[in-house]
């Protein structure tokens, strides 16, 4: 079945300064827990968007880069077919990688099989001093323990835009309409979230674009996730 | 029902497979208990959200928010996009305000302190708090002292500003870390000097082509991040595939300096030789336009250039690519970063960057630098900062026992001001100390009183807005997005009701309540973007738009103009405190991004963020270059004692790869001793580390030239990183380890880059 | 013990772990699945408010659960709502000095939740509401109950059983369209 729509996010490496905005505005949409200290120590950090700063080159000429990692939405997905009981599908109708936590037994292995590691495995049940637990967004379940849990690309949203009172469930979806809630947040504008399905939406307008990447493509998992890389400049020399 | 419900089976089933199972299965976990309204607002439905625009006080950037409330919580926050600011967007700790509101360990009612440091609270009636103060304030007559922040309310410091007025009181001091370290005052005094009013530049970054940041962290910690980031996104990508050039100078890797197209690690204290050595070198050639080099030819000064690269770490080519760089592009700008402002040459540091921005013509240009817009007249105007000067006046009335009457509010000096300032002695000599903060900071520890306002998300008011951007004038306006959360008293009613018993006072304060006189500042503000012919029209829009603004910019006029005669660039390389031979390394102290001062430090969202350079969360860290710490022998996890000639701190090592081999750079935020439960007794404040001494203007304290020692103590706490802690080529017996996706993303990016090219 | 009995005494012992863990799983299905209790609990409202007496008075469910046709959630009504008649309409009755005591008092009645949707399954009323699904298809025939019980057992099956017979079955058969 042709996907209705085919949510995309595009990454512009070039505008990203790995200023976190993005990651907490994703805990505070999504009902993400923090980790504490010891937990984070532990390996046990939790955030479904990871800013990954790596370095290049060395001591002077060495440079910082930031690459946000999160569930990069596999057309051809890992974690899908490993998972025992269904929790970890595919949604046709969104072009989304769901994951069902109803259905999540905590095997696991689809964490184990994605090779982006964006998916995080509830250690224990999450905690909210009271009243923190006022804040929590009464559109997304909190995840109890022993459940893998990932960024759905703010599924909330698209839903609530969808399930219009009229009762207009199925047409496509259009930029303006809306916004996940990184790229919402984003100061430089790094993050763009669209419908591929749409030719008149701002992430159809800019891919195929020549500085596009996307992560491990050569594993055949057909991210949603396309990342532009750093450009080069036109001023100066 | 039997007492063995699921969720007690599934805790006494705790081992085997049965959990594992059913572990998803948490079918009846509520996380907030609903209650239906007694009476619900007008335009309530539930299940559907209502939005409130208001501003964001987490910094003095004065970001618009909207808050997003679902049946009667404020649930997220997001940038306003009509707001000049900051256009949509919002960063980390803005959107951490909904925390503060939510704390767990806000004090929810007035409280009496017996004994101030014993931390232990009294409840008291708010009319008994109120009486007591108000015969506080009474007999204290002009012997009074208020503290404010930089992010308390604008409409909270003119009121506290008539209030002292009219008492006969010196005016309020506003001056906290976060406006000392970036710099505020000598800024502003920096721009009366050359364009003759005291406001904070304006720098249009999003359409220069050709940037040299020296030390402004403009995407981290820099005056007003969020604007500042938007517009490093627009400068990005600009019309025509033009895409800007960006060169920062800072000792340390800042996440300014990783977006960066080129940083250069010059030697802490040496930014204004830097710029005067481009100066002279735009004079000496013969790249740009005439008046350029005209221009540069005037104003360079006099400077020994064979000395330069020694004294800064930049060679001779290097620097005059820069200043070729710099005399031909079309929009060039420089900003004057953080480190300038906490040097004693603070005022000689600034001018010689600005004036690189006079030579090449970029005064009141777009692409240029300009002042912060004025407001027109019958506007407030933004409250001043106060100097570091200001602050030595007040710590000498209240040792000299000239003040009775201490009240603070958005501030924490017993926090944030060096030991050397003996602030807590110094509070024995002040008969009653009233802390107006919701949460128990070290301040309010030593108080007689806490009169706890509300949380901004709680609370009314305005704030003007400085920098501004693109010349457009703002007034944030300020509205409560939830029903109070406890019977927390705004302190502007307590201002007033107290003003009210004071004779010389209530003149001046005549209004019932904050809100009465709010809306008689709106009612008088000029037509504005948002229209309203009558008052009470004017007033809605105000709040519903998120505040004043222009639709066109109107400010350019002030200060636009490059000054007709400026004096010629004198720069030295700044003068450091501690023996280099005892000392060895230099200190490069930075805001924390995510906790900024430490104001942020309270609230888990940010604690538990990694930082943006180090992936590190929950801790203060020292960073050191891979070869210093191996000579050391330290490595990540081993703690050090870092000694400056003011004081010492212990903290974990983080080995930094992008920092020069001769300093160490700690982040500002932690070593909190109260706070609540998130921030107390954790980390170190590096502030410990600096002293009293202030420049000639004593803007700021001097907090940029310190030089330390670095000795092992031989224990270890490893640090919360987020990043991968395996070592490239370890083989860990691990599925996919980070480190592995790292080397799959280097080798796509290699291909991308062979595609390319 | 030689290699091959302490193989045969784990090999014992890890078939007992099987069989506890099984039996285990089968009470914990039990629990979840099956125990009535999924259903929520209706006896202890604390007002036994009269849906029949409303609804033969000619009110509307939409009346007082106002959200039902353009919002997620149907709605509680407030205090307020209810003394809008109730200030005026059968005011000796004992029950409905109860409900004007929590007015007096200006407390939230706390009503007792009838149907409890698990907290992983999001339903969204007002789209039911336009394709013209009527209240009782789910909810029963609620004008003829006093005290509002559960009429229906809200499973999942329930659920697709309906969204089946629809003509957009594919995209109303999408896990995500419920579950987040």
């Amino acid at each position: 079945m042709a996907e209705n729509n085919k949510w995309t996010m595009i990454v512009d490496l070039d505008k990203c300064t790995g200023c976190n905005a993005c990651v907490v505005a994703c805990h505070a949409e999504n009902n993400v827990p923090i980790a504490n200290e010891e937990e984070v120590i532990k390996g046990r950090g939790l955030h479904w968007i990871r800013i990954e700063r790596y370095w290049e080159g060395e001591y002077p000429d060495i440079k910082a880069r930031f690459l946000p990692v999160f569930c990069q939405q596999c057309g051809n997905a890992p974690c899908e077919p490993v998972c025992p009981t269904y929790a970890s599908y595919h949604s046709d109708e969104e072009g989304l990688n769901g994951q069902i936590y109803a259905r999540c037994v905590g095997t696991r292995y689809c964490g184990n099989n994605c090779p982006y590691k964006v998916r995080f495995f509830n250690w224990r049940a999450p905690e909210f001093d009271e009243p923190l637990n006022q804040q929590l967004n009464p559109d997304v379940p909190v995840r109890g323990a022993g459940v893998m849990e990932k960024c759905t690309f703010c599924i909330q949203r698209i839903q609530r835009v969808r399930q219009t009172p009229e009762g207009d469930y199925g047409p496509m979806t259009r930029d303006g309409d809306l916004q996940t809630a990184c790229t919402q947040a984003c100061p430089s504008d790094a993050l763009i979230f669209g419908n591929l399905n749409d030719p008149e939406s701002r992430v159809s307008r800019m891919l195929p674009n020549d500085r596009q990447a996307r992560l491990l493509e050569h594993l055949g998992t057909e991210p949603a996730v396309y990342y532009l890389k750093g450009g080069t400049t036109n001023v100066g020399e | 029902m039997t007492s063995l419900t699921r969720r007690h089976f599934l805790k006494i089933s705790a081992a085997g497979t049965a959990t594992v199972i059913l572990a998803g299965c948490d079918t009846d976990e509520r996380w907030v208990e609903l209650e239906p309204y007694v009476q619900p607002p007008l335009e309530q439905i539930s299940g559907i959200a209502s939005w409130y625009a208001t501003s964001c006080r987490q910094c003095p950037a004065g970001c618009g928010i909207i808050a997003r409330v679902m049946n009667g919580r404020a649930v997220k926050l997001e940038g306003n996009p009509e707001h000049p600011v900051n256009r949509g967007r919002l960063c980390a700790r803005g959107q951490s305000e909904l925390q503060v509101l939510y704390h767990p360990d806000r004090v929810t009612g007035a409280v009496f302190q017996a004994e101030r440091g014993s931390r232990e609270y009294e409840p008291v009636a708010w009319n008994e708090a109120i009486n007591t103060l108000y015969e506080r304030l009474n007999e204290a007559g002009s012997r009074v002292a208020v503290w404010l922040g930089s992010s308390t309310s604008d409409h909270l410091y003119d009121l506290f500003r008539r209030f002292t007025e009219a008492i006969g009181a010196p005016a309020p001091v506003r001056f906290d870390l976060y406006s000392a370290i970036n710099g505020y005052s000598a800024l502003s005094s920096a721009s009366a000097q050359m364009l003759g009013r005291s406001t904070l530049p304006a720098y249009d970054l999003g359409r220069a082509d050709m940037v040299f940041s020296f030390g402004a962290d403009f995407v981290g910690s820099w005056l007003s991040t969020t604007g500042y980031s938007v517009e490093y996104g627009r400068f990005r990508s600009q019309p025509n595939n033009q895409r800007g050039y960006l060169v920062h100078f800072e000792p340390r890797m800042s996440p300014t300096g990783a977006a960066a197209d080129q940083w250069l690690p010059i030697v802490p204290g040496s930014e204004a030789l830097v710029a005067q050595a481009i100066a002279r070198l735009i004079a000496d050639g013969d790249t740009g336009s005439a008046e350029r080099i005209e221009r540069a030819a005037a104003l360079a000064g006099e400077i020994n250039l064979e000395a330069v690269p020694g004294a800064t770490g930049v060679s001779m080519e290097q620097l005059e690519r820069l200043a070729r760089l710099f005399a031909r592009a079309e929009r060039p700008l420089a900003l004057p970063g953080s480190p300038l402002t906490g040097q004693p040459n603070a005022a000689q540091a600034i001018a010689a960057v600005q004036m690189l921005n006079v030579i090449v013509g970029a005064v009141g240009q777009p692409g240029g630098m300009s002042l912060s817009s004025a407001l027109p007249e019958g506007a407030p105007a933004a409250a001043p900062i106060s100097t570091f000067a200001d602050v030595q006046a007040l710590l000498g009335r209240i040792n000299g026992g000239e003040v009775d009457v201490l009240l603070v509010h958005g501030a924490n000096p017993a926090y944030e001001l060096p030991p050397g300032a003996g602030f807590t002695d110094a509070l024995q000599n002040v008969g009653y100390v009233v802390s107006f903060n919701p949460l128990v900071d070290e301040t309010a520890v030593w108080a007689d009183a806490i009169l706890p306002d509300r949380t901004p998300l709680e609370s009314w008011g305005y704030n003007v807005v400085t920098p501004t951007f693109q010349g457009v004038p703002v007034i944030s306006s300020q509205q409560p997005v939830v029903t109070p959360l406890y019977d927390v008293r705004p302190t502007g009613d307590v201002l007033l009701t107290v003003a009210r018993g004071i004779p010389a006072a209530a003149s001046a304060l005549p209004w019932t309540d904050e809100v009465a006189y709010l809306q008689e500042v709106v009612a008088g503000l000029p037509a504005g973007a948002q229209g309203g012919d009558d008052a009470a029209v004017r007033w809605a829009r105000f709040l519903q738009h998120g505040g004043w603004w222009t639709d066109a910019p109107t400010g350019e006029e002030a200060g636009a103009e490059a000054p007709e005669a400026a004096a010629p660039i004198t720069a030295s390389a700044a003068e450091f405190q501690g023996d280099a031979g005892e000392y060895p390394y230099f200190l490069h102290l930075y805001l924390s991004p995510l906790l900024g001062d430490g104001s942020g430090a309270a609230v888990p969202w940010l604690q538990g963020t990694p930082d943006p350079m180090t992936t590190v969360s929950w801790r203060t860290w020292v960073e050191i270059n891979p070869r210093t710490a191996e000579e050391l022998g330290l490595s990540h996890s081993d703690v050090v004692r870092i000694t400056s000639p003011h004081g010492e701190i212990e903290a974990s090592v983080y080995v930094y790869p992008a920092i020069r081999p001769d300093t160490i750079a700690i982040p500002f935020g932690q070593g909190h001793e109260a706070f609540g439960r998130y921030a107390r007794n954790r980390g170190a404040n590096p502030l410990r580390l600096v002293g009293m001494d202030a420049g000639e203007d004593a803007a700021s304290f001097n907090w940029a030239n310190l030089r330390v020692k670095i000795e092992r103590t031989g224990s270890e706490k490893a640090l919360a990183r987020f990043e991968s802690t395996i070592e490239p080529g370890e083989h860990a017996h691990l599925p996919l380890s980070y480190g592995a996706v790292h080397e799959r993303i280097e080798e796509v990016e290699e291909n991308v880059e062979m595609e390319q090219e | 013990m030689s290699l091959l009995a302490s193989l045969a005494s784990r090999r014992r012992i890890l078939a007992g772990v099987a069989v506890l863990a099984l039996v285990l799983v089968l009470i914990a299905v039990y629990l979840l699945f099956i125990n009535p209790d999924v259903l929520g609990a209706s006896d202890d409202q604390p007002i036994a408010f009269n849906h029949q007496a409303h609804a033969q008075n000619g009110i509307q469910c939409q009346y007082c659960h106002t959200g039902v046709d353009n919002s997620p959630v149907a709605g509680i009504p407030s205090v307020y709502l209810c003394m809008g008649c109730h200030e005026y309409v059968a005011t000796e009755h004992p029950e409905i000095q109860e409900l004007t005591g929590y007015w007096e008092r200006q407390e939230p009645i706390p009503w007792q939740r009838v149907y409890d949707l698990p907290s992983f399954a999001f339903f969204n009323h007002a789209p039911h509401i336009s394709a013209g699904v009527s209240c009782g298809s789910c909810h029963g025939d609620v004008a003829n109950m006093t005290v509002a019980e559960p009429a229906v057992e809200m499973t999942m099956g329930f659920c697709l059983d309906c969204h089946a017979e629809q003509e957009n079955k594919d995209a109303l058969y999408d896990c995500l369209i419920c579950h987040r």
